[in-house]
């Protein structure tokens, strides 16, 4: 009888910690990133297109690194600089773990955007930001696998000319080159900061 | 006593689950909210006061976007045009969200409503400086005319500064 009770104890010890070890190691896999999550992770399209200094930049010389990929172009003055001014907040956020973080536009306006174009454009926000170049294929191509939609339209009576209607979602991909979640436009600076710091700190693993 | 420890185990264990799952604040909508609206005006014509206006850093060659609050009190009034030397043109635009496609788009003119206010703010209304002769540094201002379909013109300084 009083062995039966002793063990009894223990079981529910036992089943204590089995809820514990199920409560906290469930909810480790992604549950923590705010944005809108690949759950499982994609593997990001890999691309070699040319920087705003005139050098390649391919997405598999960035293993290591968080990148924050965001489609844009230079005359757009309103929601790029917003974004871009929030990921210059967030990367000023991060610290010394922003050594470990490339953010990059790459232009779907390539016709407008030279690389001069984009040098002085993305500087503006943060001298580390990298502006990305490619031929109307290249970049035609990469927003279809980043589900990216930009189409030109023309508007008569502006000084503009055209304008590019876009989706403006910051993709964030990890040291591993996986593509793990979007931010959509109105993301924080603080949200951003928390989400790459976790993949920093966790060396990938997260 | 040892149930005492089980059940221990168990609340600080949902303690810690709920603290690591628990899921972030929503994200902010696009759009800030403003807290500009009690701030002295810089301008004021009419029954329109012209509050904060403000402009991003940007490069010279390129285009910029200035942003303000208009406080109306008096009747309904319309922002319809907006001109400036520091860029070759100046034009009234606004940016809408289609789905998730974000369009920016000209516009005839802000209403300004009666006894209210209209916020010009990145993400949505904006004076768009199309062509800047200059470079938009951080505490740099510019003057701009903005002119409204009742009150009349006024002058606004605008000041270059991080939003």
């Amino acid at each position: 009888m009083a062995m039966k009770g002793y063990s009894r104890r223990w079981l529910i010890v036992a089943a204590g910690l089995a809820v514990m070890v199920l409560l906290v190691s469930g909810c480790r896999e992604n549950v923590s990133l705010r944005g809108l999550v690949f759950d499982p992770p994609k593997q990001a399209p890999d691309f070699t297109l040319t920087d705003h200094t005139g050098r390649p930049f391919s997405l598999a010389d960035q293993r290591g690194k968080v990148v924050l990929l965001y489609f844009g172009f230079a005359s757009c003055p309103d929601v790029c600089p917003s974004t871009l001014t929030d990921l210059a907040r967030m990367k000023r956020e991060l610290g010394r773990d922003g050594n470990q973080v490339q953010v990059a536009l790459i232009t779907v306006d390539p016709n407008r955007d030279t690389p001069q174009v984009l040098a002085d454009y993305v500087t503006v926000f943060d001298p580390s930001f990298i502006g990305l170049h490619g031929s109307e294929e290249q970049v035609q191509q990469l927003m279809k696998q980043y589900g990216v939609t930009a189409v030109r339209k023309d508007l008569p009576g502006s000084a503009l000319g055209y304008t590019i209607d876009h989706t403006a979602f910051v993709h964030v991909i990890d040291q591993s080159g996986r593509w793990r979640e979007q931010f959509p436009f109105g993301a924080s600076a603080e949200d951003m900061a928390g989400d790459v710091r976790q993949l920093i700190r966790s060396g990938g693993r997260l | 006593m040892m149930r005492l420890l089980g059940a221990l185990i168990v609340v600080v264990s949902l303690t810690l689950a709920v603290g690591a799952c628990a899921p972030g604040q929503p994200m902010g909508a696009a759009g800030k909210s403003s807290t500009t609206s009690n701030t002295a005006p810089a301008a004021s014509v009419g029954a329109i006061q012209v509050i904060e206006p403000w402009a991003r850093p940007a490069v010279g060659g390129g285009n910029g976007a200035a942003y303000i609050v208009l406080k109306n009190g008096g009747a309904a009034d319309k922002l319809v045009s907006a001109k400036s030397d520091v860029a070759k043109a100046v034009e009234l635009h606004t940016m809408e969200m289609s789905g998730s496609m974000m369009q920016m788009r000209p516009v005839d003119g802000i209403d300004v409503p009666a006894n209210g206010q209209v916020e010009l703010k990145p993400g949505g209304y904006h004076v768009m400086l199309i062509g800047l002769n200059k470079e938009l540094k951080p505490n740099d201002t510019f003057d701009v005319r903005l002119q409204f379909e009742k009150a009349g013109p006024v002058d606004v300084k605008v000041q270059v500064r991080q939003p």
